[in-house]
């Protein structure tokens, strides 16, 4: 990655998102002069006003909103990425222009609208500044996007016989069977309380409005997903490579002759994948629990799979040897 | 866990298996309370026979290893708890026979003796 593309990365990732927001404080600060007292602070779906307070929530919120999201790009800058931002972390840095574009037109043209205003309620429709908030956020963001410099389109797969590959004997077989789960508590520890809101919810709602029950049906479906996604049993065998997941699925196979190798890479669960959980990032599936250590397993022609765990040298080396022993079988 | 099994090796097939998780409860890699993989499938996995893999698990229940518990399968008992101070005596004894140019079978059966 060279420097003038790391700088334009900063510049479009930061500097831009909070160029924007110092131009909407300013405004902000040039319409207090000459408000109504007290100023329209909500809009109905019409876009006329229908609630009033105090300006000075807008200029708490902004900032903080802004400030707070921007320290997702911070993160992904702060990480040294060779090859140039993934299409993931190309967005994570575009949504920073997007959303400083959005929230400062919406509230720095809230407040200006109502400049000279004797009574707030009289003030203009908010639509017009809405529509402006996203349609000129769109445009911020789709711009910046592609003023990223993007990766490699594809990647070179390394080749199995210039990894780590354990000396394995003709007619051994082997299997490695490793638990991939969050370190420490604190993803349990959500879950558990997901669960049990959602058990009381249920509860409450059952007693209050039977049929409202049916509204749990999809968050319950989500817990469920998230648990079967968050604990894995990966196992490495003369098949290939096989992931199941905690309730006995989801089932991710992968066939050893479409593998090509497999290796441990470092994986940043936010700015590689966006999260955790089962991922799709491009030309990547990931199943990512954990931040650290993580097997890769490479596939010619087909979307990698990265699954997060500690001590991963092991299955991937391995997973090397029984690659090359049966790419020499079938020569 | 890793686990591997040669049939060109002179040691039984069990005794690989008996060999290999013993090594790596004892060395802490599996740890009490850890389920094993039921033993149809480590032994598709491994391609070996299902009663060799039942031979072993049943070996390592009565060395007080694992717990075999119909339906929950195999799992690592919880008096397998502290072989550090073992596994440390081990690698010192291995090292010190080595120094003196023992051969493993030579240092095995000298406490095989210890035990008679």
């Amino acid at each position: 990655m060279n420097t003038t593309s790391r700088r334009r990365e900063q510049v479009i990732g930061l500097a831009l998102p909070v160029a924007i927001l110092v131009i909407s404080l300013a405004v902000m600060f040039w319409a207090l002069s000459d408000l109504p007292d007290p100023v329209a602070v909500h809009w109905g779906p019409a876009g006329t006003p229908d609630a009033f307070g105090s300006p000075l929530l807008a200029f708490i919120l902004l900032p903080v909103t802004v400030l707070a999201y921007l320290a997702l790009p911070a993160r992904v800058l702060a990480r040294a990425h060779d090859r140039g931002p993934t299409a993931n972390q190309r967005i994570l840095l575009a949504v920073g222009p997007f959303l400083s574009t959005v929230l400062g037109v919406v509230l720095a043209g809230g407040l200006a609208i109502q400049r000279g205003l004797d009574d707030a309620a009289a003030g203009p429709s908010i639509l017009p500044v809405v529509a402006l908030a996203f349609g000129g956020g769109i445009v911020v963001g789709a711009v910046s996007y592609l003023l990223l410099p993007a990766g490699p389109a594809v990647e070179a797969i390394p080749d199995a016989a210039d990894l780590p590959a354990r000396p394995l004997g003709v007619d051994e077989t082997a299997v490695w069977i490793r638990q991939v789960r969050p370190v420490g508590a604190a993803l349990a520890i959500i879950l558990t309380a997901g669960a049990i809101l959602f058990i009381a919810g249920v509860t409450i709602v059952a007693f209050v409005q039977p049929i409202a029950v049916l509204l749990f049906v999809l968050p319950a479906l989500l817990l469920v997903f998230g648990y079967a996604c968050t604990y894995w049993t990966l196992t490495v065998d003369r098949h290939g490579v096989l992931l199941r997941g905690a309730l006995t699925w989801p089932v991710i196979r992968i066939p050893l002759d479409q593998i090509e190798s497999a290796r441990v890479i470092d994986v940043d669960p936010l700015s590689d994948f966006g999260g955790w959980g089962l991922r799709w990032a491009p030309r990547t599936t990931g199943i990512i629990v954990r931040r650290g250590e993580a097997l890769e397993v490479a596939r010619r022609g087909r979307r990698a799979l990265v699954v997060t765990l500690d001590r991963a040298a092991p299955g991937a080396e391995l997973l090397n040897a029984l690659v090359l022993r049966q790419r020499g079988g079938v020569r | 866990m890793i686990l591997t099994v040669d049939p060109a090796s002179a040691l039984p097939l069990f005794e690989q298996l008996v060999t290999g998780i013993r090594g790596q409860i004892i060395g802490g890699s599996l740890s009490a309370g850890e389920r094993l993989p039921a033993a149809r499938e480590l032994a598709e996995s491994l391609d070996i026979n299902v009663h060799t893999v039942l031979r072993a698990y049943q070996i390592l229940r009565d060395e007080g290893f694992l717990d075999l518990r119909r339906g929950r399968g195999a799992i690592v008992a919880d008096r397998a708890r502290d072989y550090d101070e073992l596994a440390r005596r081990v690698a010192g004894l291995v090292a010190e026979a080595q120094r003196l140019g023992l051969t493993p079978a030579a240092l095995s059966s000298l406490i095989r003796e210890a035990y008679e």
